[in-house]
């Protein structure tokens, strides 16, 4: 039971296994149904496969084809548009409110969180048609209220143009998640002991320096959880309901995994896509575990 | 000082309600397109309130589209899916935050954010051989099982970056008085996480309760199907009924709303426990 | 203490172990039968015959339940493909035509073909010509060979228009393009939208550039020609075709004249499929280029007629149609109950019941011609003489993105750049035939 670094009185079930015994559930489970299944991803990454027919093995082929693809790069520019606005935009939000409202008594907080939670559940398709007429020419929202303030050089086809497009559908982004880092962070924040700020305010703090050297160090574990969600969902998951239902992809739109989608069960190459979502988890699973590695400096 | 008190709460109070009024006006839309006709949006705008108070969109929907069934289904994926990510992600939680061992970094990753990161739709291909050699197709532990995986990771990435901001030294008396690890758990740890644990289990509560491609592969009985598959129902190809999909959309919406606006009186309270003046 | 610690994990680890031992036993073994059926007919106009047929069929067969499930055309595919990989799925399932669905599924060797149950059931005399539901048995020819799968309704495209705009400024159905264009301008310049398209739906570019093309290609090579034309393109994938001549040009340059001289809604780059039809609904527009499937939306709203889109010149006769068969229902080559199937489908084709609500409800069924039950001045009137007139003279050709498996994601990119005036219509079709010389290169042979 003594094995130096890894003793703790927390091992009494199993010895030093026991940390293993409380991690299990979730390893199994994930890398059963998630794990292994991403596996087969992985295999099929080096076959040419339809996702009908017999599969040929044609070794690193779908991986050299990738790169010389202008669409996997183009969607891949498109990305970088999400993740600042899926993840950067509303993790800074987020931060930036959270921590004004955090330890102000608010009236009714309940209420405003719950407002802030909303988009998460809103249904997709929902989110498409509703932005669609946002951002759309004549009768839209956006336009229309621009005309009533006076600016209405600034009306345009906001989901027409591949200048515009990928912002107003990365803002839809920002709408879903601002809501969600704020609630996050929230939770943070009002952990932080007041001991900690009054000590800040004695010593003359201002309140830039109170968020710098006291918020946000505290706030480090929330900002890892904000940071690798939001960033999956702008990569992966969430990106991809929101622009099928919105634009299908269209004037320069389409994010990575659309486009994997569409190479899947619109042109029927399974193969190619699964080399594309293997690629898409190397970059998840690489910033994430920076995110990891930063969060054990931190500390 | 009371007046940077004032003005301090003055800027929060207009920040929030700015952020507010714009994150409700896209659901405010969805709930008005309920009792819409498209065209009617079209003419007087998507912000413009109904003509009329009707209400046939939603009858329609329940009677007719059976989202009463689709209701009864979606809890029952649901519940035991929440309930068991939430037991898993503690326990990992648990493991990541206050023990040593090793690999802890390859468990932590794998625990975590290989849970999370794939869009389900890329891995069905194979997930549905694994559940048809398990035999679970057209069972609703089909639906489930996948949940249950991807949100355990997210609880757990929530609730580990909870513990780890806990004083180690909570631990410290406990052990001394003999307490066993499973004990701690229970008895000191969860009770101080009420935040994130609440937290986690509205998020995975919604993303499950809002999940579609999984069951749509796994569940293909429409009898079992969940909301979101029964949402679908509106789109025809090249055509969508507008104020039945509204309304579906927020037949869907709603019970989460109201869940979560109960389920904050833990937060408030496990808050108010830490805040003490 | 340690021990019920122990005991309390070691359960819940049990709880993974027992989900696989505690699988719920599906083995009544009776002579109840059951069919599943995945399909994607929930429009209006579907739903209803969907039902009554499955009705229909179970009371012929009280042994047998059909247990039906619907998706939309996208997410059944991602449903259907992961189950034939396990080589299991439904008994009977959509099969949307050529390279979109039909032909890798073929290839794959999932559908079972359905001659024998053609000359039983006497399909080919009942419906109309069901030639994009074929393909040859190794599934390198689309548009003959077996027959793999059986629609109940039909579709084609043609043009709305909002009869009271038109009596107002005094206009009336153009015969030829010009006169087309002349009423677009007349509209134009009265301030009325003439057409409303949203082009953020693919499909509206497809379907709108489609009838102009069609119309420009029977001009130059005579109407028989360019349907033998567009179906070796589309449906033969023919080598010793081109998408790069000068007609195909023209018909670029004119949508792309259209969208520049204002014909189009302002704004349609933007704007999506189904708003735009609203926004004709609406009255906002004066005319719709689009497909039947709109026709109950529209006649609800407006006072809607609907005719052929013009030939090239006056007098020129009917130039080829968009349109053809609806998405048809295949069976499975793992289905237990084949000839079960196969009269649900002869029941669902061919009842009287489907003609009826069919033409009830706005839609057409998957015949020619079609007996006129309706009054003349009505939307539904014109859309049945237009399908009869069409027919008669043979002139459906199949939708563009059939004819290759990447055509759509080809020619949604660069006709959007096309009508925004960002590429010359050269660049357009050279882009269009690039993407067909690939699929030459690499189709199955």
């Amino acid at each position: 039971m003594n094995e130096g670094k890894y003793s703790s009185p927390l091992n009494d079930i199993a010895g030093r296994f026991t940390p293993y015994l409380y991690l299990a559930p979730t390893f199994i489970v994930v890398s059963m149904f998630l794990l292994y299944p991403l596996f087969n991803t992985f295999i099929f990454s080096f076959t040419k496969w339809s996702g009908l027919n017999e599969m040929k093995f044609v070794g690193l082929q779908n991986y050299f084809r990738l790169a010389e693809d202008p669409k996997f790069w183009s969607a891949l520019t498109t990305n970088l548009i999400y993740i600042l606005l899926f993840s950067v935009v509303p993790t800074v939000l987020g931060l930036v409110v959270a921590s004004i409202i955090g330890r102000a008594e608010i009236k009714g907080a309940r209420y405003f969180r719950t407002i802030f939670l909303t988009p998460q559940v809103v249904a997709s398709v929902a989110i498409g048609t509703i932005f669609g007429w946002i951002y759309a020419p004549s009768f839209g929202v956006l336009n229309r209220f621009l005309e009533s303030i006076g600016l209405s050089f600034l009306t345009r086809t906001w989901l027409g143009s591949s200048s515009t497009a990928p912002y107003a559908v990365g803002l839809i982004g920002t709408w879903i998640w601002t809501g969600f880092c704020i609630i996050i962070f929230l939770s943070g924040i009002q952990k932080i002991n007041e001991d900690v700020y009054d000590a800040a305010k004695i010593d003359g703090a201002s309140a830039w320096q109170t968020f710098f050297y006291v918020t946000l160090p505290q706030l480090r574990h929330e900002l890892v959880v904000v940071f690798i969600l939001t960033l999956i969902r702008a990569l992966s998951t969430n990106v991809f309901g929101v622009v099928s239902a919105i634009t299908g992809g269209a004037y320069n739109t389409r994010p990575i995994s659309l486009y994997a989608y569409q190479l899947s069960f619109v042109q029927y190459e399974v193969g190619y896509a699964s080399s594309v979502v293997v690629i898409l988890a190397l970059v998840i699973f690489t910033f994430s575990s920076i995110t990891f590695l930063l969060e054990e400096r931190g500390g | 000082m009371r007046n940077r008190s004032f003005v301090s709460k003055f800027i929060a109070y207009t920040l929030l309600i700015a952020l507010a009024v714009v994150t409700l006006v896209p659901f405010f839309v969805t709930i008005m397109g309920a009792f819409r006709e498209h065209t009617d949006i079209i003419i007087r705008g998507p912000l413009a309130l109904p003509n009329e108070w009707n209400f046939q969109s939603f009858t329609k929907a329940i009677f007719e589209y059976n989202f009463d069934r689709y209701l009864v289904n979606t809890i029952i994926i649901t519940v035991p899916t929440v309930f068991f990510s939430l037991v898993f992600g503690i326990m990992s939680s648990y493991a990541l935050a206050f023990m040593e061992f090793p690999l802890k970094r390859v468990f932590t990753l794998a625990t975590t954010v290989l849970g999370i990161m794939i869009a389900a739709v890329f891995i069905m291909i194979p997930l549905y051989q694994l559940m048809d050699t398990l035999n679970l197709i057209d069972t609703y532990l089909a639906a489930i099982l996948p949940q249950v995986a991807m949100s355990s990771a997210f609880s757990t990435l929530v609730i580990r970056s909870f513990f780890l901001g806990l004083p180690k030294e909570l631990l410290d008396s406990a052990l001394v008085d003999g307490a066993s690890s499973w004990q701690i758990l229970w008895r000191i740890l969860i009770p101080l996480s009420k935040p994130a644990i609440v937290t986690a289990g509205t998020l995975t509560t919604i993303w499950t309760w809002n999940s579609y491609v999984i069951p749509l592969v796994l569940l293909p009985n429409a009898d079992k199907a969940p909301l979101p598959l029964g949402l679908v129902l509106f789109q025809g190809t090249y055509r969508t009924n507008i104020p039945l999909t509204m309304a579906g959309a927020t037949i869907t919406a709603l019970p989460m709303i109201v869940f979560y606006l109960l389920s904050q009186r833990h937060i408030v309270k496990g808050l108010s426990q830490g805040a003490v003046d | 203490m340690k021990k019920t610690s122990l005991v309390s994990v070691s359960l819940i680890v049990m709880f993974l172990l027992m989900s696989f031992t505690l699988v719920p036993s599906v083995s009544a073994q009776n002579e109840q039968v059951t069919l599943n059926l995945w399909d994607i007919y929930n429009r209006p106009t579907q739903q209803p015959i969907v039902k009554k047929a499955i009705k229909e069929f179970e009371s012929r067969h009280p042994n047998v339940e059909i247990k039906r499930s619907v998706a939309p055309l996208e997410d059944m595919k991602v449903r259907i493909m992961s189950a034939l990989k396990s080589k299991k799925g439904p008994d009977l399932f959509i099969v949307n035509n050529g390279e979109n669905m039909m032909g890798p599924v073929v290839r794959g060797g999932h559908l079972l073909s359905l001659d024998k149950y053609a000359q039983k059931y006497n399909w080919e005399e009942k419906l109309m010509s069901l030639d994009t539901a074929r393909y040859t048995e190794d599934g390198t020819t689309f548009g003959k060979g077996n027959l793999y799968g059986v629609p109940f309704q039909a579709e084609y495209v043609g043009v709305y228009y909002n009869k009271s705009i038109f009596e107002k400024y005094n206009l009336s159905e153009p015969e030829s393009l010009q006169e087309m264009e002349e009423v677009c301008q007349n509209l134009k310049e009265e301030g009325v939208t003439p057409i409303a398209v949203g082009l953020l739906d693919d499909w509206q570019f497809f379907h709108l550039f489609g009838e102009i093309q069609n119309s420009v290609l029977a001009h130059y090579m005579g109407a028989d020609l360019a349907n033998d034309y567009l179906n070796d393109l589309i449906l033969s994938s023919a080598e010793d075709r081109t998408w790069d001549n000068g007609a195909q040009v023209r018909a670029a340059k004119i949508a792309q004249e259209w969208a520049e001289k204002g014909y189009l809604i302002d704004g349609f780059s933007g704007l999506k499929g189904d708003d735009a039809m609203s926004v004709f609904a609406a009255g906002k527009a004066a005319m719709f280029v689009q497909g039947i499937w709109y026709a109950g939306s529209i006649s609800e709203k407006i006072d809607a007629g609907f005719f052929l889109f013009p030939s090239y010149e006056k007098g020129e006769g009917i130039p080829p149609q968009v349109g053809g068969v609806g998405v048809p229902l295949g069976i499975s080559n793992y289905s237990d109950h084949p000839d079960l199937a196969a009269e649900f489908i002869d029941i669902l084709a061919t009842s009287k019941f489907t003609a009826d609500i069919s033409l009830e409800k706005g839609a057409l069924p998957a015949k020619a011609p079609i007996e006129q039950r309706y009054e003349e001045g009505t939307l539904n009137y014109d859309i049945v003489q237009g399908w009869n007139k069409v027919n008669k003279v043979d002139r459906l050709v199949p939708y563009l993105d059939w004819a290759t498996p990447t055509m759509w994601d080809t020619m949604a990119p660069a006709g959007r750049k096309l009508m925004k005036g960002e590429i010359e219509p050269e660049k357009f079709v050279e882009k269009i035939e690039e993407d067909y010389q690939k699929w030459l290169e690499k189709k199955p042979q």
